[in-house]
This record gives C-alpha cells, sequence and structure tokens, in this order.
C-alpha cells in the first residue's frame, strides 16, 4: 500500500467501515511510514473532539419545550379567532336548595379524582396530543394524605388516607377505586365510573349498597373524553404554569427528568399554596411519578393540608372493556330519585350558582375555593333565608331520594362556579372575586372578573348581570371597591 | 425512531402530529451543532433551536419535498438565528468572547468556539454531514439510508469535511501563534 492509497482509506478506518485485508495492509504501511502515522493521529484527534462535542450539546432535550411551546401558540392562533361571547342580561331563575354531606363527599370525590389529573381544557396540540394512534390503557396509583388542623367539626379526623387506583382507556373511559379512611376508622370505598361515549358518571359505595348517577353535558362529555385521551396531559399542564427543571434522578432504577411548579393554578380548583413535581422517564418520557404538596384554607380558622404521590404507572394495560361498565346488583339503592344534570362550567352556570348561594345563605361566597365554599355548604341550610325556610319546607314530606336529588340539584350550579373560576385559573386568564368585601346591596360594585379576547374583561357586578370592559373600566371599577376590614 | 424523515412528515400531516417529537429528537443535536456556529452561546442556541422547530412544526404544510426536511430546518434556523442576533446585538461579544477563550490555556470544553467555528465555514454539504454524524449521532449507514445517497458518498464526502477541518483549524493555530509571538 501506498500513501495514497492509505490516505483514501483512512476515515473509513477510524469509522470502522474498512474490510479486514484493506485493515491489515493499511497497519503495515502505518507501522513504515510517519506522514501517515500523523495524519491517522490528527483525524483521529479531530473525530473525539467532534464527537465529544457532539454529544455534549445532543444532551439538550428539546423535545417538551417545543411541544409545550407548539401548544401556547396554537391556543393563542385559535383564541384570535374565537369570536367574543355575546353580552348576557337575562333574569335569573330561582330554584330549591340545601345541602348534605354524601353529596358533599362525592362532589369532592369527583373534583378530586379529574381535576387532579385533568389539567386545563387546551385544544392545540393537546387536541393533538389525543389523536395518538393506539387505544391504549394505562393504570396509576394515588395515595393522598389529608391534614386539616383548626376548628374541626366534633368527631372529626384530624387525618384522613386516601388511596386510589385510576384506569383510563381512551375508548372506554375511567374507573377510579377510592378507598377513604373515614371516621372512627372506618373505610369508605367509592368506584367512580366516566364514561364520557354514554355521557355519564357513576358512583358506585359497595359498603352503603348505593349508587348515583349523573349525567354530563355534551361539552361535559366531549372534554373529558379529550382529557382521557394523553398520557401526557400532565406534562401539558405542566407546561402551562410556569415551572423549573429540577435535573435528572433515578426512581426505581429508572432515570428520570424533574419538573416542579409551584404555580397555584395547576391544583385549579383546589387552590392554595401549591408544590407539585413531576418525574418523567428520560427515555420514553412518560410519567413516572408526581409528587404534590397543597396547603389551602377552609375558613379563618381551619387549613387542609394534602399531601399525595402518583406513582406506579402501567402503560398498555391490556384491559376487558367490561371493566367500565359496571352492572349495579339489584339490592343496590340510587342516592337520588334520577340522574343528577352535571351542569357546564360557563358564566351563565357561574351566575346561577352565584344567585343560588346568596339566596340560601344571604351573601356571596368569601372566595371560590372548592374547599371554601364546601365548607360553607353547611351553613346554607342553617341560615334563616326565605329561600332556605322554603326548602327545608318543601322538602319534609320528601322520601330520602327526592331530598337527595333537590340537594344535588341544587348544590350543582354552586359546584360549576367553583369549577368555572378554577378553570379561570388555570387558564390564566387573569380571574379575581370580590365576595368577601361586596355585598349584594351594592349593585353597581364588581363581584368577579376575567380576561376575554383582545384584552378586554368579561365583568359579573353584584346584581349578577354581565358586560364585557375594556382593562381601563376595569381599573376605574375595581377603584371603587371597599377596603377590607384588616387593611 | 428508525423511519424516514418522510413517513413522519406524512405522519404530521395525516392525524398525527405529536408525531413531530421523533423529528425534534432526531434533529435536536444536529441544530444545536448548526447554531452553535452562528450565536454568541449554549443558552441563545438552544433558545434559536427551540424556535425554529416550532416555526418548522406550523410551516410543514409548505414543505415541499419532505426529504429534505434537515436542509429546510436549517434554513430556518439561520433566519432565526439571526433576528435573535439582530435583536440581542452579540456579533461584538462573540468576537469579544472568541478571543479570550482563544487566549486562555484551556479552551473551554462545552464551548468549543474554534471547532464550532471551522464547522460553521464549511461548504453546506460538508457541515450538514459532520451535524448528522456527530451532533445527531447517526452512523454513516444511517445517514446514507436517510439521505438515500451510497455509504461510499457519504464517507467521502466525511473525509474531505476532515480536510477542510484540518485546514481551518491548523490554520487558526498559527494565527494564534502569530498573536502570542
Amino acid at each position: 500500500m501506498n500513501c495514497t492509497q492509505c490516505n483514501d482509506l483512512l476515515f473509513d478506518y477510524i469509522e470502522g467501515l474498512i474490510n479486514d485485508q484493506d485493515k491489515h495492509a493499511l497497519k503495515a504501511h502505518i507501522r513504515t511510514c510517519d506522514t501517515c502515522q500523523s495524519l491517522l493521529k490528527d483525524l483521529q484527534a479531530l473525530q473525539t473532539r467532534l464527537t465529544e462535542h457532539g454529544q455534549n450539546l445532543a444532551q439538550i432535550e428539546l423535545e417538551i419545550p417545543v411541544l409545550g411551546a407548539i401548544v401556547r401558540r396554537q391556543k393563542q392562533q385559535l383564541k384570535a379567532i374565537t369570536p367574543p361571547s355575546p353580552q348576557l342580561r337575562r333574569p335569573i331563575m330561582k330554584s330549591p336548595i340545601t345541602k348534605l354531606a354524601i353529596a358533599a363527599m362525592v362532589i369532592m370525590g369527583c373534583v378530586l379524582g379529574i381535576t387532579m389529573w385533568s389539567g386545563t381544557q387546551s385544544i392545540a396540540l393537546a387536541d393533538v396530543l389525543t389523536r395518538m394512534e393506539q387505544a391504549r390503557a394505562y393504570l396509576y396509583k394515588m395515595n393522598m394524605t389529608i391534614t386539616q388542623t383548626g376548628d374541626l367539626p366534633a368527631g372529626y379526623p384530624p387525618t384522613q388516607e386516601v388511596e386510589s387506583t385510576i384506569l383510563i382507556a381512551p375508548e372506554y373511559g375511567m374507573k377510579m377505586t377510592m378507598k377513604m379512611g373515614m371516621i372512627a376508622n372506618q373505610t369508605m370505598v367509592q368506584e367512580q365510573y366516566l364514561q364520557p361515549q354514554n355521557k355519564r358518571m357513576l358512583m358506585i359505595m359497595p359498603d352503603q349498597k348505593k349508587y348515583m348517577e349523573m349525567e354530563l353535558t355534551d361539552q361535559l362529555a366531549d372534554q373529558y373524553k379529550k382529557q382521557n385521551n394523553d398520557p401526557r396531559m400532565m406534562i401539558e399542564t405542566f407546561l402551562n404554569c410556569d415551572y423549573e427543571k429540577i435535573g435528572r434522578s433515578k426512581i426505581t432504577g429508572i432515570q428520570v427528568e424533574g419538573f416542579r411548579t409551584t404555580d397555584p393554578s395547576f391544583s385549579g380548583a383546589l387552590g392554595g399554596k401549591t408544590n407539585i413535581t413531576l418525574w418523567v422517564d428520560s427515555r420514553t418520557r412518560l410519567p413516572v411519578q408526581m409528587d404534590m404538596d397543597m396547603d389551602m384554607s377552609m375558613g379563618a380558622e381551619r387549613t387542609m393540608h394534602i399531601k399525595g404521590i402518583m406513582t406506579d404507572f402501567q402503560w398498555d394495560v391490556p384491559v376487558d372493556t367490561s371493566v367500565f361498565e359496571p352492572v349495579i346488583p339489584d339490592d343496590y339503592t340510587s342516592l337520588a330519585s334520577s340522574p343528577i344534570k352535571m351542569p357546564e362550567m360557563t358564566e351563565e352556570t357561574a351566575i346561577v350558582g352565584l344567585k343560588q348561594y346568596l339566596d340560601y345563605a344571604g351573601q356571596y361566597p368569601e372566595d371560590l375555593s372548592l374547599m371554601r365554599v364546601m365548607s360553607g355548604m353547611g351553613k346554607l341550610m342553617d341560615s334563616n333565608t326565605p329561600a332556605s325556610k322554603a326548602l327545608k319546607q318543601s322538602i319534609k314530606g320528601l322520601n330520602q331520594n327526592d331530598m337527595t336529588k333537590a340537594m344535588m340539584d341544587m348544590m350543582m350550579p354552586i359546584q360549576a362556579t367553583v369549577g368555572f373560576y378554577a378553570r379561570l385559573a388555570q387558564e390564566k386568564k387573569d380571574p379575581a372575586y370580590y365576595g368577601d368585601i361586596v355585598t349584594p346591596d351594592q349593585p353597581d360594585l364588581i363581584l368577579m372578573r376575567w380576561q376575554i379576547e383582545d384584552g378586554q374583561y368579561r365583568v359579573i357586578f353584584s346584581d349578577l348581570t354581565a358586560e364585557t370592559v375594556t382593562p381601563q373600566q376595569l381599573t376605574e371599577l375595581e377603584s371603587v371597591l371597599p377596603q377590607k376590614e384588616s387593611e | 425512531m428508525t423511519e424516514t424523515d418522510t413517513f413522519y412528515i406524512g405522519r404530521c400531516k395525516n392525524g398525527h402530529p405529536d408525531d413531530f417529537r421523533f423529528l425534534v429528537k432526531r434533529y435536536q443535536g444536529a441544530l444545536m451543532g448548526h447554531l452553535m456556529g452562528r450565536v454568541d452561546n449554549r443558552d441563545t442556541a438552544e433558545e434559536a433551536a427551540q424556535e425554529s422547530l416550532v416555526r418548522a412544526y406550523f410551516k410543514i404544510d409548505t414543505l415541499k419535498k419532505p426529504d429534505r426536511f434537515f436542509t429546510w430546518l436549517l434554513g430556518i434556523s439561520d433566519r432565526v438565528a439571526l433576528e435573535l442576533c439582530r435583536t440581542k446585538r452579540v456579533q461584538k461579544q462573540r468576537e469579544h468572547i472568541r478571543i479570550e477563550v482563544q487566549q486562555a490555556e484551556e479552551p473551554s470544553f462545552s464551548q468549543d468556539y474554534v471547532l464550532e467555528e471551522a464547522v460553521s465555514r464549511l461548504p453546506d454539504n460538508y457541515r450538514h454531514l459532520i451535524l448528522l454524524r456527530y451532533y445527531s449521532q447517526m452512523s454513516c449507514r444511517q445517514i446514507a439510508e436517510q439521505l438515500q445517497i451510497p455509504l461510499g458518498t457519504v464517507t467521502k464526502t466525511l473525509s474531505r469535511a476532515y480536510a477542510l477541518l484540518r485546514q481551518t483549524l491548523t490554520q487558526s493555530q498559527t494565527n494564534e501563534s502569530e498573536v502570542a509571538g
């Protein structure tokens, strides 16, 4: 072999692409030729330099930030083409009222169960992400410890353990089994089924032999269908919040990357102080674990601390579809006489919910966090408002089921108000609520507001009419609000 | 991640836009390698890479030849880098840093300015192969399959790219010692 032939083969040699015969010849030549030997060393040094520099840069992970940015941009584009909502000034309907512990429990279950993994109702790439080719089912566990401090009702356990297993199949819906530690060491088991295609949600309590059925509106069913579809939705929710990367770690031998957010809008309806860490498998980009730490106020003297962990994720779990179609045994009775209608979380429902609360409690809720409103439900029944008296009167003769139904119907719009507000927060629509300083006898004061298209704001006044205003008008409206007593 | 670009782009256009993630994974390294020679630092390169990929996603329908995705992406990233540099007025800063780094005893490893500069000066056809081989960690065979050219062409082009790189690197070394001397 001569130098020219050697030169021609050197690159293939360092890339390991030449045959044995050429390799022997080349090595033999190099042993005797200083020039080619030094050239080989040069090429190898350059190869190392390129490889190391390339690997160093390739450590970067752009997948999540890029997909996140695409989602945000698509959302902006969609917003730009959505027509503004029509002006709303309509009489508010009246309806009966009440409260019920079991109903509150059920609703809390729904909100905890659904809000935790659903996240924002974004369209766009989320929409896109949902159209994953294979219908797959996945499973995870969620364990929560709920600790309450302060002014608790007698016999109320300060600490509750909730263990849930959640199974989700895009085509069929969701099944969640919840085991809750209750008063006096009793446990309560609750199964929840979400069947978007049947537009219903079903709650079964096997120990009590009770069940409850709820009807979903088309909009809610669609929304749940979309949310169910994609395991990466939690990541999408994260991307909508302010989050930080916290680096790599290992969980049960899996290389993971961590993301943390303290953005309260992540937990939506739950509100309060939030600290969420999501661990994602570096290789598959699927979630491995989520740690949750939340503090929320339930009134002036009471706080709730939720510490939770979502773990044991299993992907592509084979499931029998009958799992999602429970057969209710004959000896089970329904908690309500007919299916409860789940209201849509819209401005109109929010107004109905606020009106409802006002009628029964004689005032607006002090704030719109789930826990505060739920813990305030008791007051609704005890108050002496005409509505409350009328309700107590009207349910007197009813059987238990009709009574439950009446109470649930009353509570649903109030729950929807909370849900609506939480969604505005999750979608970063700059919502604010002034129920703590505004009373119904000040009709021109602003009670609630949020941002809509083009930087305009939607405002609900204390007389429960709604209007669209400019940011300047909003500033004026907010400047005349009374100061809080404590300030 | 073994399918061709054309396959994934077809999927993106036909109701599976989620598959764009495979293209992100395939080219993020090469894109970073390309941008490092055009902007002032790694953070800016990352910013530009992200923006380029996002723009590519929204413009994917306008890409007439899906097998030219990589070249097309680099074109987008050049414009993004230019915009970023204009706003950040970094060119001067870059000169400044480069001189400082060249004068330092050991070159900063994560930011090998001299190598980046040399790579960025390569003619396009050579540079693209270097980026794919060392920054996207594709083997010569994979490159040949992806670009649908003979393996021999890939190795010959890379070999020639090495020669050009060595030339530039030796030149800059000489300049350096002249400055030092």
